[in-house]
């Protein structure tokens, strides 16, 4: 994927995981028994196959690592436990410095939508690694 | 508009305290999130990176404001949350989770949100949070 273009990805269908976002609740602090899906519970999707390969397929590419740099959630409503979502993913790279971003729609699976999350991963080169930190 | 009393601009949220995390709490956060990047969880590829332990996922610390929030005004809508990683938290480290209110309108409130670890005088995340009252009736904004 060449820098500044722009990448999307087909439609992932998902589902809120009631176990699992009862174990993301106690592990960042919420009560496991609320009924509510955890505000970033999305972040767990995109570790998903489609968009953790298209992410590690950039970062070969560029002989990088990624570094979580910056996260937003919008929610116009909440997801609900048990529910199938939409992602609609796309991602652009930035050049100066190396980043890739990702944003994803979240819609009802007929098409309403409910979420957005943005990620921005700064793109750090290997070769930089073990010559200081990175943050 | 509700009859919630809307927060005034200046109020500070309840400071939490969170933390430590140790290496059991990092493996279970990576289960759950699928997040297994092993910077977070092998000693020597932090070492070589120049961190003295492993850095906690920083979205495992940005979730710990949803919390906060509730536990402050568990009536308003949060709209949008996010932030930045401005640094790592290390592993072992107790994390302050501060937050003041910089805007109130019946239409939304916005708060700025700090993290920052024991021993640090810079927040480690800079993140904010609008959130909604919520709406009674029809036309009333």
């Amino acid at each position: 994927m060449p820098a500044e273009a722009a990448l999307a990805l087909p439609a992932i269908r998902v589902c809120v995981d009631a176990a699992r976002a009862a174990a993301y609740a106690r592990e960042t602090g919420l009560p496991a028994a609320s009924g509510a899906t955890p505000l970033a519970y999305p972040a767990v999707w995109l570790t998903t196959p489609p968009i953790y390969d298209a992410v590690q397929k950039i970062c070969d590419e560029t002989d990088s690592v990624p570094v979580h740099e910056q996260q937003r959630f919008v929610y116009e409503a909440p997801l609900r436990l048990g529910q199938d979502y939409d992602l609609h993913v796309a991602m652009r790279r930035e050049e100066a410095p190396p980043r890739l971003n990702v944003e994803a729609r979240i819609t009802t699976a007929a098409g309403a939508p409910v979420a957005r999350i943005e990620t921005k991963l700064r793109l750090v080169p290997r070769a930089s690694l073990g010559k200081g930190r990175v943050a | 508009m509700s009859a919630a009393k809307l927060p005034a601009v200046g109020e500070r949220l309840p400071p939490q305290e969170i933390g430590p995390f140790d290496a059991a709490a990092l493996n279970r956060y990576a289960e759950v999130s699928g997040d297994h990047n092993p910077l977070h969880l092998d000693d020597a590829l932090a070492a070589t990176i120049g961190f003295a332990a492993p850095p906690v996922h920083g979205m495992k610390l940005l979730a710990f404001f949803e919390p906060m929030l509730r536990f402050w005004r568990d009536d308003l809508f949060i709209a949008e949350f996010g932030g930045a990683f401005v640094q790592p938290v290390l592993r072992g480290q107790k994390v302050t989770l501060t937050g003041r209110v910089l805007r109130s309108t019946p239409q939304e409130i916005f708060v700025r949100l700090y993290a920052t670890a024991d021993g640090s005088k810079a927040p480690a995340i800079m993140a904010d949070a609008t959130l909604r009252p919520p709406q009674d009736a029809e036309g009333e904004a």
